[in-house]
């Protein structure tokens, strides 16, 4: 019974996450137009792309096998699988009895994984360049990404999300200079996954400055779609992520509907003010060049470890 | 509420430095101190309030006014008019440089260990900040090429010691942190001079390449 | 206002008249008068002060004791001598036409300024007004050291102030520090920062701040008195500051940094023991000492011969404090008396010779300058025999004095080391005296060196010579008397 109610619940927040990450997107893309003096996009245009997408036919090539077809499916399940891990409204994740953060962030490197063979599959080069500047930086990237989490799974005692937010929220609001180191290096971190400037243009068409793009050159339709809507899902799985990990507050603790409502209201808004640091780290700063990009995620590393030997000093 | 604060702005202080030593553009460094010196006057308001020592808020203003805006707005007018915005590749690589970083900030953390508890409970994390970024300031005054660069190591090691001094102690009498404040920025103005007239006679602001006298 | 007073405003209203514009004669008249009242004020202080009424100012802000009395005689001796040669100086220099109006204010203006702060370093009683002072004197001096603005001066100037700032944050730290180590013992106001308050605390001070505070204390007021290793500023800044400017530089800031130095050895050890910062100053002098030996061997500039005799110097007075010996620290202090009153001569010598040959390389002056410059060449040798302490004058008898503590005390084997420095040293300084000296003289083909003259700056020089010479044989009571109490001071540290 238990397990049922777990998955019906896991199945729910998947769910709820899936309908708002398009907005999330579009959200971001007219806060940055409109810092560019532009008007920006209309806020449900992520839905309308989407819904374009899926009723396209898709184009694959023919020396592509199975792993070409694959590849998006299982970028697209891990990023769902990997949302059941975090708590999002309730303080509890509904599949947290699963695992914790190494799952999390095992899942997350599944599907980068599935996507850049794919990638490479195709045969195409610009495929085989994204796929190999991609895994560079996520080198360097996740282990900045799981110190980072590691500090705050060590002054909670677990690995588990569920009970850190929980310890979190019993605590209340106490600050230790480690979590903003910690926060400082997970946020360089989010910018690297979800592949923005400084790290990677989201929005150019010129295949010679891509990373993330070039892996995806190939696809079309419902396998673009499916892309699209993953690399939407991870952008608002990691800030949730951030939002649980250093303000939690608000999250509710019970399943009545005025705690739910709060928590929705309240996770809304952190998402928002991180959408707007996103934007703002943006637009302030120019994406550097290939090889300046280890530097900058080597900072965020140094960063986490920091926050890690911080704690215990 | 007042821990809190004093907490997260020492923590953003720390950040600052780390991310001078990993930045290329001036503009954005010389920026970075202008925010470091925004936080420690944060610090000294919200100790000056939450302890009812109302000299502290002068110096606050102050540093506020010294070296969060006119200080930065002095050395970016200077790059500006000698026309160099970029740091050349310095002596160390940047992640080596942040290695060394870390290593200095654990240094810093475990020497502030030995200090007396002070009545606020914050004294360790103050003085760990403060010790880590003073020797942070001075990795960067030896690793870095570019005068400008220098003058913010320089700057950032006077920041460290001013955060020791307002998280410590009770405050240094007012005339002294006005005679301090007052020759911090004539030895910058000097210093802004003499890098005119470097750049004027060297044609860059290589410092290395001052290295005519030896011996 | 009472003398003390007076004393600080003299140099201060001479810069301030030296800094407008005005006919050249009035000007020089104005210097050397402004920076003899001064001279003549310090010794009215210090004897207002031998005679048991030590004046002080602005509640004990200032404050005059042994110590302060005797490094405030010397610095008003050593700025009007300076004044004095810096005339002459500034005559020969113009006419060669390199001196403009400007550079001419600049110079009248900072001398006295460069005065004013030393001598507010050797009345400081506060901590806090003491950093000031010395970080004043830095300010006054980047100017003069980039007087003549060569590509070498404005390294110079930089290296100075980008070190000497650097030291100033380690000493401010310090301050801080040893501040904070009696939060709660000191009490409120200015008073708290006073050296006599941290003297009565003493013992309640925090030990781990406090040991760290001095640490750095002492890092950053060494690295203004040219301790090794924080010395590597002093040579470039000797050869490219003019002569009269390196004078106070090598007598005037010299003691007013030994004198902070003091300051903060004794509140160490009325805290902690005298085994710490005697320990500190001993490995500091030591190494002064150490590493002025090689440079001295392989130097190729008159002016930087004289900074690395500084550093050799002040390390030996770090040493006779270190020791931890009442004799070692008379020592000391008749040393530093004694190099007060000679190196003025061998810094006008020296930089006569420089002016005349346009330069104080080696390469450009060797050979010979005997027959050229006889007065000059005779008045370096002269100081070149007092500075590397040959007897009978008075370095050699300071030097024994700070052997005998060393050797009768507990550390035999430092004194050793100690002592053969000093004897590789006067090797090395007798050497290229020598060889700059004597020989036959080199055949200049352009820019020939200019006749030498008795004007102002030479007269200055003999003046200086006499001082020293006399000085073996003689000293006048009062600074006798002087120089025993500030042995009193920093023996008993009261």
């Amino acid at each position: 019974m238990d397990t049922l109610l777990a998955f019906a619940a896991a199945l729910l927040q998947a769910g709820v996450m899936l309908a708002v990450a398009p907005l999330l997107k579009t959200v971001i893309k007219k806060m940055k137009a409109r810092l560019q003096n532009r008007k920006g996009p209309p806020l449900l245009q992520g839905y309308y792309d989407l819904l374009k997408l899926l009723q396209k036919e898709p184009v694959r090539s023919e020396t592509a096998s199975w792993i070409y077809v694959a590849g998006p499916r299982v970028y697209f399940a891990a990023a769902v699988a990997a949302t059941t891990l975090v708590p999002v409204l309730f303080a509890a994740a509904p599949l947290e009895a699963a695992g914790g953060i190494l799952l999390l962030v095992g899942t997350l490197a599944l599907g980068r994984f599935a996507l850049a063979t794919a990638a490479l599959d195709t045969g195409s080069p610009f495929g085989g360049m994204g796929a190999s500047r991609d895994m560079t930086i996520a080198a360097l990237a996740e282990p900045a990404l799981m110190l980072g989490l590691f500090a705050s799974a060590l002054a909670a005692g677990s690995l588990s999300l569920g009970v850190m937010v929980r310890g979190l929220l019993q605590q209340g609001l106490s600050f230790h200079p480690s979590d903003l180191l910690a926060f400082a290096g997970l946020f360089i971190i989010v910018i690297t996954e979800t592949g923005r400037i400084p790290v990677d243009n989201p929005a150019t068409h010129l295949e010679l400055t891509m990373i993330h793009e070039a892996m995806v050159l190939e696809y079309s339709g419902p396998d673009l779609a499916l892309v699209e809507w993953a690399s939407a899902l991870k952008e608002l799985l990691y800030l949730t992520l951030l939002v649980d990990l250093f303000l939690p507050a608000g999250m509710a603790t019970s399943v009545a509907p005025v705690a739910l409502l709060v928590a929705l209201l309240a996770w809304a808004g952190k998402i928002f003010v991180l959408a707007i640091l996103v934007t703002v780290a943006e637009s302030t700063n120019a994406k550097l060049r290939l090889f300046r990009v280890p530097e900058l995620v080597s900072v965020s590393l140094g960063l986490a470890f920091l926050a890690l030997a911080i704690r215990f000093l | 509420m007042t821990v809190n604060v004093l907490i997260l702005c020492a923590a953003g202080m720390l950040v600052s430095a780390f991310l001078m030593v990993g930045q290329k553009a001036l503009f954005t460094a010389i920026r970075l101190y202008g925010a470091q010196s925004l936080l420690l006057a944060i610090v000294a308001a919200t100790i000056a309030i939450s302890e009812g020592r109302h000299e502290l808020l002068v110096t606050a203003a102050l540093t506020m006014a010294l070296k969060g805006i006119l200080i930065p707005w002095f050395l970016m007018r200077t790059v500006d008019r000698i026309g160099i915005h970029r740091e050349i590749e310095p002596f160390l690589n940047v992640p080596a440089s942040l290695l060394i970083c870390l290593g200095l900030t654990v240094i810093g953390y475990r020497v502030s260990t030995g200090f007396q508890e002070g009545s606020r409970g914050v004294s360790h994390h103050l003085i760990g900040v403060a010790l880590s970024i003073l020797l942070i300031g001075l990795f960067l005054m030896v690793t870095r090429r570019k005068a400008i660069t220098q003058i913010l190591a320089l700057l950032t090691v006077e920041n460290a010691v001013f955060l020791v001094a307002v998280g410590v102690t009770t405050g240094m009498p007012l005339i002294v942190e006005l005679g301090i404040s007052f020759d911090v920025i004539v030895a910058v103005l000097i210093l802004g001079i003499l890098v005119h007239r470097i750049v004027d006679r060297f044609e860059s602001m290589d410092v290395s390449r001052l290295s005519n006298l030896k011996g | 206002m009472n003398v003390l007073v007076w004393t600080l405003v003299a140099p201060m209203v001479t810069a301030a008249i030296g800094g407008l514009p005005g006919p050249r004669r009035l000007k020089e008249a104005t210097l050397v008068s402004g920076l003899a009242v001064t001279f003549l004020l310090c010794i009215a202080t210090a004897r207002q002060f031998l005679e048991g009424s030590p004046p002080s100012a602005f509640a004990d802000a200032l404050r005059v004791d042994g110590l302060s009395a005797l490094v405030l005689v010397l610095c008003g001796l050593v700025g009007l001598l300076s004044g004095t040669y810096g005339v002459g100086y500034l005559r020969r220099n113009e006419a060669r036409g390199l001196v403009t109006p400007r550079l001419r204010r600049e110079f009248y203006g900072l001398i006295p300024a460069y005065v004013f702060a030393m001598l507010l370093v050797s009345v400081s009683n506060n901590l806090g007004v003491l950093w000031i002072a010395v970080e004043l004197t830095t300010l006054a001096s980047v100017f003069l050291i980039t007087f003549h603005d060569r590509d070498t001066s404005l390294e110079a100037g930089w290296k100075f102030l980008v070190l000497g700032s650097l030291g100033l944050a380690f000493a401010l730290l310090g301050t801080v520090l040893m501040f904070a180590a009696g939060r709660s013992d000191l009490g409120e106001g200015m008073v708290a920062l006073h050296w006599t308050r941290f003297m009565e605390v003493a013992p309640e001070l925090h030990p781990f701040t406090l040991r760290l505070g001095v640490v750095f204390a002492l890092i950053g007021y060494g690295t203004k008195a040219g301790l090794a290793p924080m010395h590597t500023w002093k040579p470039d800044a000797y050869r490219e500051a003019p002569s009269p400017a390196v004078v106070l530089m090598a007598v005037g800031m010299l003691n007013g940094a030994l004198y902070c130095v003091l300051r903060i050895h004794l509140i160490s050890k009325a805290a902690l023991g005298p085994e710490f910062s005697s320990g500190l100053l001993l490995t500091l002098g030591l190494l002064s000492v150490a590493i002025a030996t090689p440079f001295i061997l392989i130097q190729w500039n008159l002016k930087r011969l004289l900074a690395y005799s500084s550093i050799e110097h002040v390390g030996i007075m770090a040493v006779g404090v270190g020791l931890g010996a009442e004799a070692g620290v008379f020592g000391a202090l008749l040393h530093m008396t004694y190099h007060s009153l000679a190196k003025p001569l061998a810094l006008f010598s020296a930089g006569t010779l420089g002016q005349l040959h346009r330069s104080s390389d080696f390469d450009r002056i060797r050979g010979g300058t005997f027959s050229r410059a006889p007065i000059a060449s005779s008045l370096f040798v002269l100081s070149a025999v007092i500075m590397t302490g040959s007897p009978p004058f008075g370095l050699f008898f300071s030097e024994m004095t700070i052997l005998k503590a060393g050797f009768f005390g507990s550390h035999v084997t430092a004194t050793s080391v100690f002592l053969g420095a000093l004897v590789v040293l006067f090797c090395g300084f007798a050497y290229q005296v020598g060889h700059l000296v004597l020989g036959s003289p080199r055949e200049f083909t352009e820019d020939a060196p200019d006749p030498e003259r008795f004007d102002v700056g030479m007269a200055t020089a003999v003046v200086s010579a006499v001082i020293a010479v006399v000085s073996a044989f003689y000293l006048p009571a009062p600074l006798i008397a002087l120089i025993r109490a500030a042995t009193e001071v920093v023996w008993g540290g009261a």
